[in-house]
């Protein structure tokens, strides 16, 4: 169709325009986005199912070799359970700490009334450089952007798109994710920014005066209004001093078992309680006398939040600007 | 010439299906980073050998459905693999005479070349990237190479070369 030599030049520049023109619009348009990963969830479905479904089948007939079949229900039945029922435990640790806080106080805003779905996590393999993992529920299901998916040891990360039966989860670890998240002993908050491949988290925005140890464990603070309140993110691994630069490196790793699950569980929390907690919270941060930084702190987490409610969420030096930025008055933030 | 375009068509396709689903298919943690780049090797195959059917086109919508696939932004592997399939053009008359190893090493550097730019994309846009992992997936590729070449070379129909 096309004359060879002369024309190949041609060609393949206006093969390149197009290619810019969809980073381009991929980059920056939400609507974009969005319904690019809706149409890609449905071409990439069929490939997904032809390598997922004989791994399954295999898995299943694996099974039931070995065991009988009614046991094999069971057993599925029972796990499913397990993981039901340790994530409530987990929620346990919320109500705990509420306990010990304000023990006279006995509302019932701050609990999260969350339903929760055991969705299954396909066995394909994305780009290794991104960290993310395909979903068996979509739109279906209602699935939807920014809906945090948790696992029965701590948060996995967050719905970044959604196709009609499928869905697109980003961990915790990629370096495009940023968790708001309060030290469960002392309630410092900070951010968790995803290290990329080496399946960690770095907090950004720590003053070196603030009282952290190896070992703390850090779980949502919930600021983001994406994430419930309280469950585990991570425990802190390291602690690097920077010579001096006045911020400690702060390593955490995750809580939930990013490479090993199978089914996870996805959470609908409710908006408005999410809201209620929040903004109680920040009330008695305020009438506390804390330090400045720790008040700087939460503004920064507020903005960030607000940063990545977009569909799609800005690559992290975007992030870590806006946390930067001065701190604005908490009651629009949160608003 | 018709109908023969038609299988060899069908067999473009087929081969480009088996590389997309050895390209998903789940590897154990350690492995990841050494999985051949299937997808561009048959795509470089073809290019290099009928460029009359699979050229720029083609390159550019095997990258599109390699960016639906994989989770990479939209257009970034459709960019990269213009840019190969464009210098794989150019050096056609070269590459192809080039005894079967040393074909297989000027592909690795074609992957290695296609890594690179993937990250540097990637990074640009914010993603990690680790380009020096990418280099394990051009040496496998590389290996893999001249069965993917004879393979391939096999089941192409050989009229049209005479």
């Amino acid at each position: 169709m096309f004359r060879k030599g002369s024309s190949l030049g041609l060609r393949t520049c206006i093969f390149l325009i197009l290619s810019t023109a969809l980073i381009v619009f991929d980059q920056r348009s939400d609507v974009f986005h969005a319904e690019r990963m809706r149409f890609s969830s449905a071409v990439a479905y069929p490939f997904q199912s032809m390598v997922d479904s004989p791994i399954r089948l295999f898995n299943f007939l694996n099974a039931g070799i070995t065991t009988q079949d009614r046991l094999v229900h069971e057993n599925e039945e029972l796990r499913v359970r397990e993981i039901l029922l340790q994530s409530r435990l987990q929620k346990l640790l919320v109500l705990e700490k509420e306990n010990a806080q304000l023990r006279q106080l006995l509302q019932s805003t701050s609990q999260i009334a969350a339903r929760v779905a055991v969705a299954r996590i396909l066995a394909v393999a994305l780009d290794p450089n991104i960290q993310q993992v395909v979903l068996d529920k979509g739109d279906k299901d209602q699935v939807y952007p920014n809906q945090p998916v948790l696992d029965g040891s701590g948060v996995i990360g967050q719905v970044v798109g959604v196709g009609a039966r499928t869905s697109r989860v980003l961990l915790v670890t990629d370096k495009q994710s940023a968790v708001p998240v309060e030290d469960y002993r002392n309630g410092i908050r900070a951010i968790a920014v995803g290290n990329g491949v080496s399946g960690q988290l770095t907090l950004i925005n720590i003053p070196d005066t603030s009282d952290i140890q190896v070992g703390d464990l850090f779980v949502t603070s919930g600021l983001d209004l994406h994430y419930p309140v309280g469950y585990p993110v991570g425990v802190v691994a390291l602690i690097q001093p920077q010579g001096n630069d006045p911020v400690k490196k702060i390593i955490l790793s995750p809580m939930a078992h990013l490479n090993q699950a199978e089914q996870v569980l996805l959470a609908w929390p409710s908006k408005q309680a999410l809201t209620q907690a929040v903004q109680k919270e920040l009330q008695e941060t305020q009438t506390q006398p804390q330090p400045e930084s720790d008040l700087n702190t939460d503004a920064k987490s507020v903005k960030t939040a607000n940063t990545s409610d977009k569909s799609k969420i800005k690559p992290k030096s975007k992030v870590s600007a806006a946390a930067k930025s001065k701190p604005e008055s908490k009651s629009a933030a949160v608003s | 010439m018709k109908a023969f375009q038609e299988t060899n068509v069908f067999l473009i396709a087929l081969s480009f299906l088996v590389a997309i689903v050895l390209t998903i298919l789940p590897l154990p943690h350690w492995a990841v980073w050494l999985r051949p780049q299937w997808v561009l090797a048959v795509l470089l195959f073809w290019v290099l050998t009928s460029s009359e059917q699979s050229g720029i086109a083609t390159a550019w919508v095997i990258g599109i459905l390699m960016d639906l696939v994989t989770g990479t932004p939209l257009g970034l592997q459709a960019f990269v693999f213009v840019v190969l399939s464009y210098g794989v053009l150019r050096l056609r008359t070269i590459i192809e005479h080039l005894p079967i190893w040393q074909q297989a090493s000027a592909i690795g550097v074609f992957v290695f070349l296609n890594g690179l730019l993937q990250g540097m994309g990637l990074s640009w846009m914010g993603h990690g990237a680790h380009i020096g992992l990418h280099t394990l997936s051009a040496i496998t590729t590389t290996l893999i190479w001249p069965w993917i070449f004879s393979a391939l070379n096999q089941l192409r129909p050989r009229a049209l070369i005479r």
